[in-house]
């Protein structure tokens, strides 16, 4: 056993770390998520932003080498994600959903898609998402069915990151087989070939990431199914796995800067003439979140070190480092405010970070889901 | 970062989980029932080499490192061993025999540990008092010196073990202007004059063990005495109390894991409304809360032992942290297991009850979730992580 990660590995996350804290970064990511930016500054600078992303090699972090990614395995990776999603959750989840159709190319693409798509998106100068499951279901979003010229695909799916400001998405897709059955298929449908109806919503958190509902009405070409011999299945059961992790990490970074926050203020502000933090009733709470984060992320390694070593138990570990971490960044927000008193209720960038929480319950696989298969895992085993 | 266990530690933690169910669990039921400690169950721990895992082969032990002594305590637990039994092993084994480990001198060592290996003799440890718990600078037994003699004075505690062993560490004030290096740390044998066990403590939970005050009334013991040097026991002390924040917190882990089990299958026996209860989404939930319990726990504890198998000293932050979940989590753990099994989880005749009742104990022994949030808040004031 070793619970350590090398000094080399987190050498380059500091760097990556103070990358993201530089002054003009920082200052973009602000904007990025501010409260009132209009969408076309909120577009350019995404596309700035996820440049530099990829310039940093974190858009093809669990890419292999040898398609032009970093090659990290799933444990590895996990630090970046905190770090990015402490630093900008928003941008986060753009970059995360971009990775994403990187890493389904790069296991499923043919050859010459990934010689049109690929390179771009681990640039950073193509910007992607995933478009993986219906609104209401964990079906896949859409119907393909043979055409004269190639494929007709229709469906509805949300939620969708990024969702107006796409180049690429991946859809999945029940696609017609040779008789009357149904087999789940991936299909690359870009942006030129008018994939369909985006709808923006207004939403509490995540404010920069353009969360919406895609309606899905394309002609595709024949050559735009990504998975002529992948086990589509398989591939799509591992791509949730590492989305998992993900977003648990995407929680853990979120959690991090609300205690980092939280204890600064307690620090700060003074109430009867002393320190706020000097209060059990405030500490105390403080004491809960980091508890509460460090644990999360022993969950979240362990899970992610299965994961990566093909362990038969790393789907349930998965499953129980995302529940966890994503209700503790719930947990951490709701102390955060609380520990505010009615600073917690203003719009700033706490309160803010507090609405960006929310989503890692609802991310990939929301809480409720997670429950149910953890214990269809738990009852299978006895 | 690596997570695997050696193949030698997965097959000892088999073999301990294997040869508990048979040979120690059938014990627990009837030992927690009458509130008794089970001497045949504690002579086949000190068989199978249980109660000096870590010890070196030169003084009984078996010269395992830390993780799997802990691994066996967390086997034990799941194999469905009491808590009470267990509470009693850690007492014995890490707080009286690590503590005369690591800070004895040759002779302490060749006197006590082996006897303590075998269980032929049952050891504790005095630091609680009446007035002193979780805050044990302020304790209040004094050591005067006499000669080449102290005299011990005062009351010990909530002490495990206490009634049963025929030695005990003791600490005790020998200079009470030096502050916390004016503690300091015997080592006080059964049978010595003035020293006694006080009535045994009946207890919600840990029933098997047996708990009482101890009373040092003039006790002379000789400089030999002295576990270290004169003024070392607060630190000897917080050596121990490493032991209450990991290897202690490992059979509950154990034994939750093992909740977890017996509630899976009862959700699967067990039908309401014509259908196994396990088809209810609330029953899923309750199990799926317990799973991401006893995963997230035992990480937190063997993180802890990795650390100290690397000779690096306790990092008190994660130690705090284990204790709180372990303890504070646990208990809602425990109590979704209870949930589970309704009505007949509030009856003796399922274990959940006796793991519910034992898990409480948690939150409470060697330092309250209450002082551990004190601690997790107090590093991250002085940014010591």
């Amino acid at each position: 056993m070793n619970f350590e990660y090398s000094s080399e590995e987190s050498a380059r996350v500091e760097a990556f770390r103070s990358a993201l804290a530089g002054d003009e970064i920082a200052s973009k990511g602000e904007a990025l998520q501010g409260e009132d930016a209009a969408p076309e500054v909120r577009n350019r600078l995404r596309r700035e932003l996820m440049a530099f992303l990829g310039e940093r090699g974190y858009l093809g972090l669990e890419v292999p080498k040898a398609e032009g990614g970093q090659g990290l395995p799933a444990l590895a990776a996990l630090p970046w994600h905190e770090a990015l999603a402490g630093a900008d959750p928003s941008l986060f989840a753009v970059a995360e959903a971009s990775s994403t159709v990187a890493w389904l190319l790069a296991r499923a693409g043919s050859p010459e898609q990934k010689a049109r798509f690929l390179q771009g998106l681990l640039a950073g100068t193509t910007l992607a998402s995933p478009v993986l499951s219906s609104p209401l279901a964990r079906d896949p979003a859409g119907v393909a069915l043979p055409a004269p010229s190639g494929w007709t695909l229709s469906g509805v799916a949300a939620p969708v990151v990024n969702v107006a400001d796409v180049d690429l998405y991946v859809v999945s897709a029940l696609a017609r087989g040779d008789g009357d059955e149904r087999v789940p298929a991936l299909f690359l449908v870009s942006r030129d070939t008018q994939p369909g109806e985006a709808e923006a919503w207004q939403t509490p958190g995540l404010k920069g990431a353009g969360l919406g509902r895609l309606g899905l009405g394309a002609a595709l070409p024949p050559d735009a199914r990504l998975d002529g011999s992948a086990d589509v299945p398989a591939l799509l059961r591992r791509t949730t796995e590492v989305r998992c992790l993900r977003w648990a990490a995407f929680a853990l970074g979120v959690s991090r800067e609300l205690v980092e926050r939280s204890l600064t203020y307690a620090n700060e502000v003074q109430v009867d003439g002393r320190a706020l933090f000097k209060n059990q009733e405030y500490s105390f709470k403080i004491a809960e979140m980091y508890a509460l984060t460090d644990t999360g992320e022993q969950l979240c390694r362990h899970a992610a070190w299965q994961h990566d070593t093909g362990d038969a138990r790393a789907a349930t570990t998965v499953r129980a480092a995302k529940l966890f971490c994503g209700e503790t960044a719930s947990r951490s927000a709701h102390l955060a405010a609380q520990i505010r008193g009615a600073h917690g209720y203003r719009i700033d960038p706490v309160q803010r970070l507090c609405r960006d929480a929310r989503f890692a319950e609802l991310a990939v696989v929301s809480s409720e889901v997670l429950r149910g298969e953890i214990a269809a895992d738990v009852l299978k085993g006895v | 970062m690596d997570f695997a266990f050696t193949e030698e530690q997965r097959i000892f933690r088999r073999s301990v989980y294997d040869w508990a169910v048979k040979n120690v669990a059938p014990y627990a039921d009837e030992a927690d029932a009458r509130g008794e400690f089970s001497f045949e169950a504690w002579k086949r721990l000190g068989e199978f080499g249980l109660l000096g895992l870590h010890y070196p082969s030169e003084y009984g032990g078996q010269d395992a490192d830390v993780l799997t002594a802990i691994l066996a305590s967390e086997a034990l637990g799941e194999a469905g061993v009491d808590g009470g039994l267990m509470l009693a092993l850690g007492a014995h084994t890490f707080l009286c025999g690590d503590t005369i480990l690591k800070n004895g001198n040759e002779e302490q060592k060749r006197r006590y540990l082996p006897r303590l290996a075998t269980g032929e003799w049952i050891g504790c440890m005095g630091l609680t008092e009446p007035n002193a718990g979780s805050d044990a600078a302020s304790i209040a037994t004094t050591a005067v010196r006499k000669g080449e003699h102290f005299v011990l004075n005062g009351t010990k505690m909530f002490i495990t073990n206490g009634p049963l062993a025929q030695v005990a560490v003791i600490f005790a004030i020998t200079d009470k202007s030096a502050g916390h290096f004016g503690i300091s740390a015997f080592v006080v044998e059964a049978g010595t004059p003035g020293f006694s066990a006080g009535k045994k403590l009946d207890k919600l939970g840990v029933r098997s063990s047996a708990t009482s005050e101890l009373i040092l009334d003039d006790v002379l013991v000789p400089e030999s005495a002295l576990l270290g040097q004169e003024g070392e026991g607060f630190l000897i002390a917080l050596g121990a109390l490493e032991w209450d924040r990991s290897a202690l917190l490992a059979p509950l882990v154990g034994s939750l894991q093992k909740a977890l089990t017996d509630s899976a299958r009862y959700a699967l026996d067990r039908r309401q409304f014509g259908r196994p209860i396990a088809e209810f989404q609330a029953v899923q939930a309750k199990l799926a809360t317990l799973k991401v319990f006893v995963e997230a726990a035992r990480l937190l504890v063997y993180r802890i032992a990795w650390s100290k198998d690397q000779g690096r000293p306790l990092n008190h932050l994660e130690a705090a942290i284990a204790k709180l979940f372990v303890g504070d989590w646990g208990v809602q753990a425990a109590s979704e297991a209870v949930q589970i099994h309704g009505g007949y989880g509030y009856i003796h005749d399922f274990p959940v009850e006796r793991v519910f009742r034992d898990t409480k104990l948690g939150q409470i022994g060697g330092g309250t979730s209450e002082v551990q949030r004190m601690i997790i808040s107090r590093m991250l004031k002085e940014g010591l992580r």
